[in-house]
């Protein structure tokens, strides 16, 4: 993927916005579950924006575990195209590939590939994401999402998240509920190259592989821009 | 590399919120305010703005949204290239303001003494990471006090007679039309506004003033409340005001100004909040930002009214922009320059202190035609663009009560329909 990136980019190399961020959270969750047992993370994220709407980046993340100190968690890269005209709501497509070691007392691990399409409001943005193949073979799992954002006063940003996965075969005891909403509000300070949020963070069903976790959590990070 | 993540969050946060601080190295966002200070337009006229391009809020795998704005790690990225833009040109960054209603990243940078703006803004435009560049316009009001403070009634009004104020206010008052006032600051606590100013938000703070003379007067063209035995009646005295303090009166008798950036961020905060009719009282040259959120603006369904200058090539700008409606208060200018004619001469009207004084001038001319957008809001909210207005005759002035009428329901018992001799002014 990495590659298609840079080929698609090349031409227009020169004009793109590239932009790093190190974030350092309390914990680290996927889709409202926590890959890292609610244990604190870091992540390095590269962002690249091309002037002709194509846009790509990636993210690393390590985490503090319990008896062997910092590890790799996993990973996550994308690549798609946004656009927005001068009326009317933008589109945004895409495709993503997420590898994490769930970093639990049994470690299993998250793989998947998504492909994505959304719309692009003011303050408001939506997708569907179809992720083939996921958890296993033969199943595949739609997620739609919705993100929002204020501004209640400047440097503040009050943002929602809600998205709910929906499993397409399958079978409960081996793949976990067919549905399962997440939810996510955050309450951001921003500063010049800098932010710190607290969210809280809730899911409306356990994973199968997580049942000593708690369905909620509050999430504090501070992230600093390069 | 680390002894302990907890360690290292902890850091990262006090970086976090050590941010202020360590952003006071030379060249980044803020010192507007830093600036030796203006004494009028001073240092405006030293400026460009450059205009990065804002990408559309995308997909990202850590799940971050910002709202339309882009985002930290976006901003930091155009605030690098911003940096490096003033570093190469010998400029001084002053401030930046995202604009995502247009796509676009705003950078002011100040240029050293003897170099020209529009020069400077011409070498930045070649540069492959600006999408444009143009030098900080200053626009002036069109309108001045005419008098002394004096004690005026409604009678006093020219609306009140050429404009049948009264009739109009059978048909419709405006009633929570929003009314985006671009202006200087309005006097929020004058009791003839009293409950009409919906918001307040200052776009110039380092350019001290509260409340000004010429947003007040504006203000109550627009929207001064009807029947609470004090001064003046407003064209729409139940629409809702925004008033955006995007100018500034530098001095004592001296006129009110803005600049390209203050308007900017005035329309911009006006398109995002659905203002429903904007009013710029104002003129100077044309300009691509402004044009842009002008467009936006009108892409949304605003109506946008501008006074005219007929001083100014086809009436300067903004009254010159496609789709804006351009007003003067001079009808043998009416037929001269692309304009409507409106009650713009010895007008009553709302001052700061809450006093009321007599003003004149295009600017109090486009208050009237924005009160009257707000009336047809309130009969045709639905309508979007400015529907025409209907002059008395040819290049001659507004018929308000015919205007109104087109967009209401039919009215036969309405003293708009009447003809004007039925309709004295009332108080």
């Amino acid at each position: 993927m990495a590659a298609a990136a840079c080929a698609l980019a090349a031409p227009t190399l020169a004009r793109a916005q590239v932009g790093a961020t190190v974030t350092a959270a309390s914990d680290f969750r996927l889709r409202g579950v926590s890959l890292s047992d609610r244990r604190a993370a870091l992540s390095f994220s590269l962002a690249s924006d091309q002037a002709n709407g194509l846009y790509f980046g990636g993210t690393a993340t390590l985490t503090d575990t319990a008896h062997e100190g910092p590890e790799f968690l996993g990973h996550s890269e994308y690549i798609g195209y946004a656009h927005r005209g001068a009326r009317g709501p933008g589109i945004d497509l895409g495709i993503s590939r997420q590898d994490y070691r769930v970093y639990l007392e049994r470690r299993y691990r998250v793989r998947y590939t998504q492909v994505y399409a959304g719309l692009i409001g003011d303050n408001l943005r939506t997708h569907v994401s179809w992720l083939p193949n996921y958890p296993r073979d033969g199943v595949d799992v739609i997620y739609a999402d919705a993100d929002a954002a204020m501004r209640p006063a400047p440097n503040w940003r009050v943002s929602g998240h809600v998205g709910v996965l929906n499993r397409l075969g399958g079978a409960y005891e081996r793949d976990g509920p067919r549905h399962r909403a997440d939810l996510r509000l955050g309450l951001a300070r921003e500063f010049e190259g800098s932010e710190v949020e607290l969210a809280w963070v809730a899911v409306s069903a356990k994973p199968r592989q997580h049942p000593e976790e708690a369905r909620g959590g509050l999430v504090l990070s501070a992230s600093v821009f390069f | 590399m680390f002894a302990r993540l907890p360690t290292l969050l902890a850091a990262l946060a006090l970086l976090a919120l050590a941010g202020p601080v360590l952003a006071q190295a030379p060249a980044t966002s803020r010192p507007a305010a830093d600036l030796p200070a203006m004494a009028s337009a001073g240092v405006a006229e030293r400026q460009v703005l450059v205009l990065l391009r804002l990408p559309p809020e995308h997909f990202r795998a850590d799940g971050g949204y910002a709202g339309g704005y882009g985002g930290g790690v976006g901003r930091a990225a155009r605030q690098r290239i911003a940096e490096r833009l003033a570093r190469e040109h010998g400029l001084a960054l002053a401030e930046g303001w995202p604009m995502p209603l247009v796509g676009l990243d705003c950078f002011v940078m100040t240029a050293p003494p003897g170099r020209a703006p529009a020069q400077v803004a011409a070498e930045l435009a070649r540069d492959r990471e600006v999408a444009w560049s143009e030098p900080m316009h200053v626009y002036r009001a069109e309108g001045a006090a005419a008098g002394p403070p004096n004690d005026p009634l409604y009678r006093l009004q020219p609306a009140a007679r050429e404009w049948r104020l009264a009739d109009l206010h059978q048909i419709a008052t405006g009633k929570d039309v929003r009314v985006a006032v671009v202006d200087s600051g309005v006097d929020t606590a004058h009791p003839d506004l009293a409950g009409r100013i919906q918001l307040s938000q200052d776009f110039v703070p380092d350019h001290p003033g509260r409340a000004e003379l010429h947003g007040t007067g504006v203000a109550g063209v627009i929207a001064a409340v009807e029947g609470n035995h004090l001064g003046i009646v407003g064209v729409a005295p139940e629409a809702r005001l925004m008033a955006l303090r995007a100018c500034w009166q530098p001095g004592e008798g001296s006129s009110t100004i803005c600049d390209t950036l203050s308007l900017a961020k005035a329309l911009h905060f006006a398109v995002e909040h659905d203002a429903q009719v904007i009013n710029l009282s104002l003129a100077g040259p044309p300009d691509l930002l402004l044009g842009r959120l002008i467009d936006a603006a009108q892409a949304r369904g605003a109506v946008v009214v501008s006074a005219a200058d007929p001083r100014l090539a086809r009436g300067g700008f903004p009254a010159s922009h496609p789709g804006v409606v351009a007003v003067t208060d001079d009808p043998a200018r009416g037929g001269e320059i692309p304009a409507y004619v409106a009650p713009g001469r010895d007008v009553p009207t709302t001052q700061p202190g809450g006093r009321w004084s007599l003003v004149a001038g295009s600017s109090f001319a486009a208050a009237h035609v924005s009160g009257l957008y707000a009336l047809m809001r309130q009969r045709d909210p639905h309508e979007r663009g400015p529907p025409a207005l209907v002059p008395a005759h040819t290049g001659g002035p507004i018929d308000a009560c015919a205007t109104l009428l087109r967009v209401s329901a039919p009215c036969r018992a309405c003293a708009c329909a009447q003809p004007a001799s039925y309709a004295a002014a009332r108080p």
